[in-house]
């Protein structure tokens, strides 16, 4: 899913390139990679064989899917893709002990999960919406022997009636929906009967997570409070939790604004925590010791400047990113081995499509053993996809 | 219906440009829905329709992105954030802060774009809904029917705010919709000559926004 080396284009002679006319990529080129096969781009660390283990944390940073049909001398971890069963769009993901959770949305709005515990074979179900909204998944993280997703719903509870004070002089009562998007966690232990909850712990009208992780007992889950209207987000939000069904608010001791914005990932670090935001002016890496207390690490709004972030994963020392560019959608990937003060750009071996007129997008990222993992889209397709880092390390 | 079903660099035969990334103004490659990059087409069809002769053609439209991979309706392909319109003789410039501008004539060119927006996107975010949005206009089509929600402070400031330069109303742009708010609004629409069932029939709401802007482009009163 990075930009890839483009050796070819499909040209059909319109200005508007659809994601049926996708550039040929070498990758394409060399391996004559099919559409719904480009899948998984693992970026491993050099040197460390990938294996089927058990999570032993929960969350981002813990076990590794395989890849599928290794040859005896391939790497257990090939630079394979798989393409999701169905044409949800994925959002999220994270590997526990039952193997890797991958939660989305369907084009007709409903949220779904993809499980497998040897990455090849994958079981997909619904998350059901509280009684009285429209649901949104977007984050997941593994928390003990169960998973915890994150989304918000949109409940449509209170109505009333403007009548003529609508500006409608005397055409009669015009009734209007008043609607409050509520943060919302789902839980499952059994990787298929998801229950969902709405959050209360917040004070805004207008409310959502996007993403959540878990250092093994604590969960941290972020997301954005929404402005006035519900329309777009315009404030940082971060809640902890110890149990998944109570949360309390954490605290941002910088500026939270975030215009047309969100906190979009987050992940557990050894002894610390670090999470990503995006707005209008681009990305951003912010740092906490504890999980409530959240400082901006000031560098890295120079570094993401015009760019958005999907999420991060932690291995070892690295925090890994994945970025989008707003004014070209091409893909980026970055990696810090100093606490996010200073970025190396990461360029992956595997070339595996041209963004910018294949319409391939990547939604997170997760460190799963020592592999960087991340989901998306290629055309309408739900892929996750690895492969290994070339020069990054 | 994927989020980036389509990509494109012109809306409705108009260039696409990119301001924000340096002082260069690059062509900009947007991806959205279908059903949005169509609505897209319309918005800047009604540009070049509305203005008036002494505008020129329009050049180029400049976006600070369509298809974002972020949360909410830009990740969803159905978001456009409005940095500037260039015609061959005007400019609206959201970007610059046009909606706060010295002159009348300015701030009535960038209500004449938002009206046009908003015939197109129920979702339209301008300079007075917030401080968010002093530098860009946001288009979505997530809120359901076109038509006017007193409910909504992205609709009542824009109708604040156009009154105060339409008709020299003097509200306050609050976004609460009180009997002042409602009083200016009746008469804006008394004088374009529009019945005033904006806030359920869809048709005549996009009637008076029609004729708001055509008048606000040309720098005219109501």
């Amino acid at each position: 899913m990075n930009d890839g080396e483009e050796v070819g284009v499909d040209h059909s002679g319109n200005d508007r390139g659809t994601a049926l006319g996708r550039p040929v990529t070498r990758r394409d080129a060399l391996t004559r990679a099919t559409y719904g096969v480009a899948g998984l781009l693992l970026l491993r660390a050099p040197g460390t064989p990938g294996r089927l283990t058990p999570a032993r944390a929960g969350g981002k940073a813990g076990a590794v899917p395989t890849a599928p049909t290794p040859a005896a001398d391939a790497p257990a971890v090939a630079h394979t893709a798989t393409r999701l069963p169905g044409n949800a769009q994925p959002r999220g993901l994270c590997d526990g002990r039952s193997g890797v959770m991958v939660v989305g949305m369907t084009g007709a709005g409903d949220p779904v999960s993809w499980h497998s515990r040897d990455g090849r074979r994958w079981q997909t179900h619904r998350l059901p919406s509280p009684a009285d909204g429209d649901a949104e998944v977007w984050g997941v993280a593994a928390h003990g022997a169960r998973y915890i997703a994150v989304g918000s719903v949109l409940q449509r509870r209170a109505a009333r009636v403007l009548g003529g004070r609508a500006g409608d002089g005397a055409q009669g009562d015009v009734t209007f929906v008043a609607t409050h998007r509520r943060p919302t966690v789902w839980w499952t232990d059994d990787r298929a009967t998801w229950t969902p909850a709405t959050v209360e712990d917040t004070t805004a009208a207008h409310a959502q997570l996007i993403a959540v992780s878990c250092d093994g007992s604590m969960l941290v889950a972020v997301g954005s409070t929404l402005d006035v209207d519900g329309v777009q987000g315009d404030g940082g939000l971060i809640l902890r939790s110890h149990d998944g069904r109570t949360w309390r608010p954490g605290e941002l001791t910088s500026s939270a604004g975030l215009p047309e914005g969100s906190f979009t990932g987050v992940a557990a670090a050894g002894r610390g925590w670090f999470a990503t935001s995006s707005d209008m002016a681009g990305g951003a890496v912010w740092s906490s010791s504890d999980g409530l207390r959240w400082s901006l690490l000031a560098p890295s709004r120079r570094q993401f400047a015009g760019m958005t972030l999907q999420g991060l994963g932690v291995h070892g020392r690295d925090v890994h990113v994945v970025a989008t560019r707003l004014a070209d959608h091409a893909i980026r990937y970055y990696a810090s081995s100093d606490g996010c003060r200073t970025w190396r750009r990461l360029r992956p071996r595997v070339h595996a499509s041209r963004l910018r007129a294949a319409a391939v997008t990547v939604t997170d990222l997760a460190v799963i053993d020592d592999d960087v993992v991340v989901v998306g889209t290629r055309g309408a397709a739900p892929v996750i996809e690895g492969g290994i880092n070339g020069g990054g390390h | 219906m994927a989020a980036t079903e389509r990509a494109y660099r012109t809306i409705g035969g108009v260039p696409l440009r990119y301001l924000r990334s340096d002082v260069r103004v690059r062509t900009y490659y947007a991806r959205s829905t279908a059903a949005f990059e169509d609505k897209l087409d319309a918005f800047a069809h009604d540009l070049g329709r509305a203005a008036p002769p002494s505008y020129g053609a329009v050049r180029y439209i400049a976006t600070a992105g369509a298809y974002v991979n972020k949360p909410k309706l830009h990740g969803l392909g159905r978001a456009f954030d409005l940095d500037l319109v260039r015609w061959q003789g005007r400019t609206c410039a959201p970007i610059r802060g046009h909606h706060g501008h010295a002159r009348r004539a300015v701030i009535r060119r960038y209500i004449g774009v938002d009206a046009l927006a908003r015939r197109r996107f129920k979702y339209v975010l301008d300079g007075w809904y917030n401080a968010a949005h002093r530098d860009h206009l946001h288009l979505d089509d997530g809120g359901g029917a076109l038509v006017f929600n007193a409910g909504y402070r992205s609709d009542t400031v824009f109708i604040q705010a156009a009154a105060n330069v339409m008709i020299n109303a003097r509200l306050a742009v609050d976004g609460v919709y009180g009997p002042k708010t409602r009083r200016a609004f009746a008469t804006m629409k008394d004088r374009v000559g529009i019945a005033h069932r904006v806030s359920s029939d869809a048709r005549l709401y996009r009637a008076f926004l029609w004729r708001l802007a055509l008048r606000a482009l040309r720098n005219k009163g109501l």
